[in-house]
């Protein structure tokens, strides 16, 4: 039997109203999609499918540009209120300034940076005076008040001048190496590459400071700096152009920039000292702000040092924005505004990252009550609607009972809910039926198969590099600790310390598959803290705090772990399973010597303190308890942004597998109030998922309305996604039902049971199965491709089960089903829904006409019309999405 | 199906739309910047080359077309070499500025456009290239067609604490009777017995990094010069204390100058990538050796004086046929830039060190050397390295603060550590009793040879040169 004879005529009938029933429920979705394309159409791969099946991966510049409103005219009729930033002001030393800022509330609760238009007088112009800039300058030792006029409104900040006539030292590491990586001269492209240029190497951003001091004074007798004559050294020379300079002109003679240099040459070049201010602490301002279109807003950074000092370092800050369609950012932290929606202006000084959330609000009406009226469960949605409200962003209603029904079995089991699962649900009168669905759902078996998969994934359980026997264990090891719902301080804690054989302790298998202590700590970091350590490996992280002594030191922490096996000593591959059980100890001592220090560095965890290299034992019991500690800021918050991520399509934090400083959370008041509760509840995992499940936010509709269709990660509605490989595969199973046979496996099993990806499947590949060689999660791709297209039509996977005897369409018409009964239960089954009355009727129309049709070679008309039907359906958006 | 082939034709078509906007926004920009609307400057006079052109060059291409660097096998500094052209013809058509490669580029029709990682030039600038093109680009009116080196405005800026020059080369006479001193601006030359200072030589353009004596010990040359403007070595006749003769021609300061057995030849060896051949008697370049692609940091004459060792921060050292100035062969073992280099007495070793904190021991063929001897010697760069007139030690300096002394097996059997600062000045005297030691901080030490004793303990070479206002006090500040 060949179905496709018959698939024009049915897509024909069915395309029309699949295509509305799609339009009805995912309305912004699909924004154009022609009337009459049929489901054949393989629209699941067109061009506006793309988007939303790219998950997390969400378009950062779709805000649109606002257009921009005259600021320098506009009326401070509606001023509420100025302040003066920073609130306070603090001048150490003869040489530092403070720029000021004065930043006006309106009453629509909208601010603008007055600065310009604003009066400002000093109390005392022997502590201080202020330049046209608004910049202060100390004038002697002592205290003032700040007074700052607009219209009518006034504000005062104290302030106070210290030190002002004890002579200054510039300060290799804290004034001239700030200098030269604002200018760029120790980044990538330029003298901080790894073979610096023209023979000269900074370290990349200025990581060692003692390393780029002798190189800038010793090396090469003197060549770049010149104490008896400073104006000759060529470290000012050569930025300024006054010779020529490949990287270009970087200063002029003259600029502040040249002065700090100029200033330290002059000083004998002190060199960089370990008893140096460092810096412990940077800070923006305005932290926040609500500002209208084409706004534009001065940005001023101040940094802490560990002897108490406060330095406005704005000029000397690195700017960049987190999505330049809502805001730019120059190298001066001047931001102008564009379009709606919220940036994060990263602000980089000296390795420490600080951010000024800035927005305009959506220029929508959005009426107060909207929010106030909106369904609230949990804290989440207070968060999500606080937010949603500060950039005018209403949100969707709640999905209905069938929606939620059939997204949460998918999202937290991996599975469709049978018909009668949902008539049921749907029949059920009690109000808390949802939260009691959840309940339900989190005890069932596919509940742990589903988590169990998803931690196979995160700890790559595979028989790439593990025998049979210690994937089942392994695999069995992480099911059972679903099952009890281990918390996952402990499930890490165990992984982490694991010893044993791996085939008792299906723990230690971890450190089967990670051999190498630099492999381990990249991994550790990866899999427990969201973090990438590897470009430590080498340098610095140039985007966290990471140095390659943490890097290394990290390393260390797992230079102990041995292994052992029975066989023959000497043989250990790299790759590929090591032997059938193996036991993992820890030797008393031992050390990792790298490949690039030359020297063992001191255990340590990346940002705690180190341990003694002599101290005997297991360092991966100390490694642990920092690991797991409730202060840990990655631990928990990794774990959070994963699972918010399995039930949101987006992590709040994306990618989830990079949590550093620098790449802030979309909603970072909710994060760290998930993080908080999730500690609070002893890491329970269950708890965590439930909350989620509970909440209105993720309750609510995936149609847009008018006013949040643009908008894919403030929570305002369900972002839609396809669905994974193996849920895909398991619901084609599931509908038609004709189990899947994988080899080596017991027909039946399901894709979500498999311990292992290396099983042999055309299907799950083709639909971006991880191969689970290392901890990404973007090995795991839901990207559409033009084999997923063919292989849904051509291919022999769901064509094969819609054939095969005894499937879904034998029981329909052994059942004696009427072509109504037929179509109900099909769309029950797929959509978890009932039919339209018009998606009904066109249906039964056109199996009526197909069931008499007569065509050469097939004997069962009305058989292969509705094998045609169900892959009509199954072909469809509605059911290869999550929606 | 239908709506799959209409999607593909509105794709195209998008495509197409999107084409033709952008041909056309393409088109009112070019109209735009069209100079053809803009005021043309016209120069009262011809225009001239050294006057006009060559100061935009100078200023604004020498950072990657100097003929150090020479991207593109362009070098711009000078007539000849920019009629001359690279890799890409030549950059000059004369009377069609708008067709001259060089003009296309600095205004972006023609991508890169130039300079690179800067800001384009100024339209007044590019006009006045132009209008020199366009008038038939004619070269300087002087004979000579190089670029006069424009003196860059420096301005003026004094030191606010007392500093000392660091002592930035260290050689004995072949008497052992004299050790010279080099520093900014000046050598001292020193007594070792006794330290007394025996005379000062100054009018060096910057710091004198390398020291000679001619073989009979009359003569003293000592090299420099100022970083990426120019090499120079002055030749002293020590006893009238006059300059005989000054050598330029390398474009970048001196690192290493050695004197040829025979006396008739000085080596020298330059940030500026070159070593070069110096006619003693006639005062001029007797050769240049091209082949080195980074700095020439030390050069070696062999004690026959038939073959030049050169060792460069490009990881090579190279082996040169003196009679003829042929490179004979590259000895590349090492994995970063080498700062010091050394024959054996006998000549059949050569060795040599740098940041790669490796001493390197080559057996010297006459096609080919190979190594012999390798060592990761110290925690930090190898700064400069002396092997003894007696062939048993080769001495190495690292910025670890430690001189080392080893045997040419490189087994460690000497140690000097806690030096005050990085050792960049380092000889031996000939009778191999004393090595000196001079330092970053202006201080320098004679160590006895058997014994490591400091004799003296470190001593001043040079005045410090205190500051106008007098702050002498804040010296403290420094290292």
């Amino acid at each position: 039997m060949e179905p496709r004879r018959f698939l024009l005529l049915v897509a024909l009938a069915v395309g029309f109203t699949v295509s509305c029933a799609l339009r009805g429920s995912m309305s912004g979705q699909t924004p154009s999609s022609p009337v009459g394309r049929s489901p054949s159409d393989s629209q699941y791969h067109s061009a506006d499918m793309s988007k939303s099946a790219s998950g997390g991966i969400a378009s950062s510049n779709k805000a649109k540009t606002a257009p921009p409103t005259n600021q320098g005219d506009s009326s401070l009729a509606l001023l509420a209120k100025i302040a003066i930033l920073p609130s306070s002001i603090s001048i150490t030393g003869p040489r530092y300034s403070q720029r000021l800022l004065v930043e006006g509330t309106f009453a629509d609760g909208h601010q603008e940076e007055l600065t310009s238009r604003a009066r400002i007088a000093i109390s005392d112009a022997k502590i201080a005076t202020a330049d046209k800039d608004d910049v202060v300058f100390p004038q002697g030792d002592g205290q003032a008040t700040v007074t700052v006029t607009v219209q009518g409104h006034r504000a005062t900040a104290p302030l106070i001048v210290k030190d002002y006539s004890t002579a200054s030292i510039w300060s290799f590491r804290n004034d001239v190496l700030p200098v030269m990586t604002k200018m760029g001269c120790n980044s990538g492209p330029c003298h901080g590459a790894a073979a610096g240029k023209n023979g000269f190497k900074l370290t990349l951003r200025g990581y060692d400071p003692n390393t780029d001091y002798y190189t800038l004074t010793h090396q090469a007798l003197g060549r770049r700096t010149n104490p008896i004559e400073p104006a000759r050294s060529l470290m000012l020379l050569k930025p300024t152009l006054t010779i020529p300079h490949g990287g270009g002109r970087r200063f002029d003679v003259g600029s502040p920039e040249y002065k700090v240099i100029a200033g330290w040459l002059a000083q004998g070049m002190p060199a960089p000292q370990d008893s140096d201010a460092l810096v412990t602490d940077i800070q923006v301002l305005p932290r926040e702000a609500s500002l209208h279109p084409g706004a534009r807003q001065q940005l001023i950074v101040t940094a802490i040092f560990s002897d108490g000092h406060i330095a406005d370092v704005t000029r000397w800050a690195k700017y960049d924005s987190g999505d330049e369609g809502v805001a730019t950012v120059d190298n001066n932290g001047r931001v102008v505004m564009h379009g709606y929606g919220e940036a994060p202006v990263t602000v980089w000084y000296q390795s420490h990252v600080a951010f000024s959330r800035l927005r305009i609000p959506f220029p929508y009406k959005v009426d107060d009550s909207i929010f106030l009226k909106a369904p609230r469960n949990n804290y989440i949605d207070d968060s999500i609607l606080k937010h949603l409200r500060a950039l005018h962003i209403p949100p969707s209603s709640l999905a209905s009972d069938a929606e939620f029904m059939r997204r949460a079995y998918l999202d937290a089991a991996g599975i469709l809910p049978s018909p009668s699962e949902v008539d049921r649900f749907m029949r059920d009168p009690a109000p808390d039926k949802r939260n009691r669905l959840v309940d339900d759902l989190m005890k069932r078996a596919e509940f742990i198969d589903y988590w169990a998969y998803k931690w196979s994934d995160l700890l790559l359980v595979s028989s790439n590099r593990l025998s049979n026997d210690e994937m089942w264990s392994y695999y069995h090891w992480i099911r059972d600790s679903v099952a009890s719902n281990k918390p996952w301080n402990t499930f890490a804690s165990q992984i982490v310390t694991a010893t044993g054989k791996t085939l008792d302790n299906g723990a230690a298998n971890y450190w089967v598959i990670h051999r190498d202590p630099l492999d381990t700590s990249e991994n550790m970091a990866q899999a427990f803290l969201g973090i990438n350590i590897s470009c430590a490996h080498c340098h610095n992280h140039p985007l966290a705090k990471w140095t390659q002594k943490d890097y290394y030191g990290m390393a260390n922490l797992f230079a102990r772990v041995r292994l052992k096996t029975s066989a023959p000593s000497g043989f250990r591959p790299a790759v590929g399973p090591l032997f059938n059980d193996v036991t993992v100890y820890s030797a008393p001592t031992g050390e990792f010597m790298d490949d690039r220090l030359m020297i063992p560095l001191p255990p340590k965890p990346l940002d705690a303190s180190a341990l003694s290299s002599e101290a005997p034992g297991d360092t991966r019991l100390y490694f642990a308890k920092w690991l797991t500690s409730p202060e840990n800021p990655y631990f928990a918050r990794n774990i959070v942004n994963r699972v918010w991520r399995n039930f949101m399509g987006r992590g709040l934090i994306e990618p989830v597998d990079d949590l550093r400083d620098t790449n802030p959370a979309t909603n970072d008041e909710l994060l760290n109030a998930l993080v908080k509760d999730f500690v609070a509840h002893n890491f329970d995992m269950d708890y965590l998922i439930r909350t989620i499940m509970q909440s209105a936010t993720y309750q609510a509709s995936s149609r847009p309305l008018k006013d949040n269709a643009d908008d894919d990660k403030y929570g305002s509605h369900f972002v839609v996604r396809r669905l994974p490989a193996e849920v895909l595969l398991d619901a084609y199973s599931q509908v038609t039902q004709v189990p899947e046979k994988f080899d080596g496996y017991p027909a039946g099993m399901r894709g979500m049971q498999l311990p292992d990806t290396a099983v042999k499947s055309y299907f799950l590949t083709a639909f971006g199965r991880p191969l689970r060689q290392q901890t990404r999660e973007s090995e795991r791709t839901s990207v559409p491709t033009v084999t997923q297209a063919l292989h849904i039509i051509n291919g022999d996977t769901l064509n094969n089960k819609l054939r095969a005897p005894d499937n879904s369409v034998d029981m329909l018409l052994r059942l004696g089903f009427t072509d109504e009964q037929i179509v109900d239960y099909l769309y029950m089954a797929s959509f978890s829904r009932h039919p339209t009355d018009s998606e009904r009727k066109s249906l039964v129309d056109a199996l009526a006409t197909a069931a008499h049709e007569k065509i050469p070679g097939v004997d069962d008309a009305r058989r292969a019309a509705l094998i045609d039907l169900s892959w009509a359906l199954l072909t469809g958006k509605e059911f290869m999405f999550n929606h | 199906m239908m709506p799959k082939h209409q999607q593909n034709l509105r794709a195209v078509r998008r495509t197409i739309g999107l084409g033709t906007v952008c041909a056309l926004l393409v088109a009112v920009s070019a109209i735009f910047q069209s100079r053809a609307f803009a005021p043309a400057v016209m120069a009262a006079s011809t225009p001239s080359f050294s006057a006009d052109v060559a100061p935009i060059l100078q200023k604004n291409c020498l950072g990657c077309h100097s003929s150090s660097v020479h991207k593109s096998g362009l070098i711009l500094e000078s007539y000849s070499s920019l009629i001359k052209g690279g890799k890409h013809g030549q950059p000059v058509l004369p009377h069609d500025a708008k067709g001259s490669l060089i003009v296309q580029m600095l205004e972006g029709d023609i991508g890169p456009q130039m300079p690179v990682n800067a800001d384009p030039l100024p339209d007044s600038d590019i006009d006045r290239i132009k209008a020199w093109i366009n008038a038939g680009a004619e070269g300087p009116v002087v004979t000579e067609a190089a670029l006069p080196l424009i003196a860059p405005s420096i301005p003026e800026i004094q030191p606010d604490v007392a500093v000392v020059s660091p002592v930035t080369s260290a050689k004995f006479s072949p008497d052992g009777k004299l050790l010279a001193l080099g520093g900014y601006r000046q050598v001292r030359l020193i007594d070792p017995a006794s330290g007394n200072v025996i005379a000062t030589l100054s009018g060096h353009a910057n710091y004198v990094r390398s020291l000679a004596f001619s073989p009979d010990g009359k003569l003293l040359a000592a090299a420099g010069g100022s970083p990426q403007l120019e090499g120079e070595i002055k030749v002293w006749d020590l006893q009238s204390r006059q300059v005989l003769k000054t050598l330029t021609g390398h474009k970048d300061c001196i690192y290493s100058i050695a004197w040829s057995p025979d006396g008739k030849l000085i080596a020298s060896g330059s940030y500026d990538k070159m070593v070069k051949l110096w006619d003693v008697a006639a005062g001029r370049e007797a050769m240049n050796l091209q082949d080195h692609i980074d700095a020439v940091f030390a050069v070696e004459f062999s004690p026959d004086g038939k073959r030049l060792a050169s060792a460069s921060q490009d990881r090579t050292v190279k082996i040169w046929d003196v009679a003829t100035g042929k490179r004979l062969y590259t000895l590349s073992d090492a994995l970063d830039g080498l700062t010091g280099i050394a024959f054996s007495p006998s000549g059949d070793q050569v060795a040599a060190a740098g940041y790669d904190k490796t001493i390197y021991v080559w057996q010297l063929a006459a096609g080919d050397g190979h190594l012999v001897q390798s060592l990761i010697a110290d925690e930090d760069s190898l700064l400069a390295l002396a092997w003894s007139p007696d062939g048993k030690t080769i001495v190495t300096a690292s910025a670890d603060g430690s001189i080392r002394f080893r045997n040419p097996k490189l087994d460690l059997v000497g140690v000097i550590d806690k030096q005050l600062d990085w050792v960049e000045a380092l000889d031996i005297s000939p009778d191999g009793k004393w090595l000196a030691a001079g330092r970053y901080n202006g201080t320098f030490s004679l160590y006895d040879l058997k014994t490591l004793k400091d004799l003296g303990g470190p001593r001043k070479v040079f005045d410090s040169l205190k500051p106008h206002n007098g702050n002498e006090g804040k010296e403290t500040a420094r290292r």
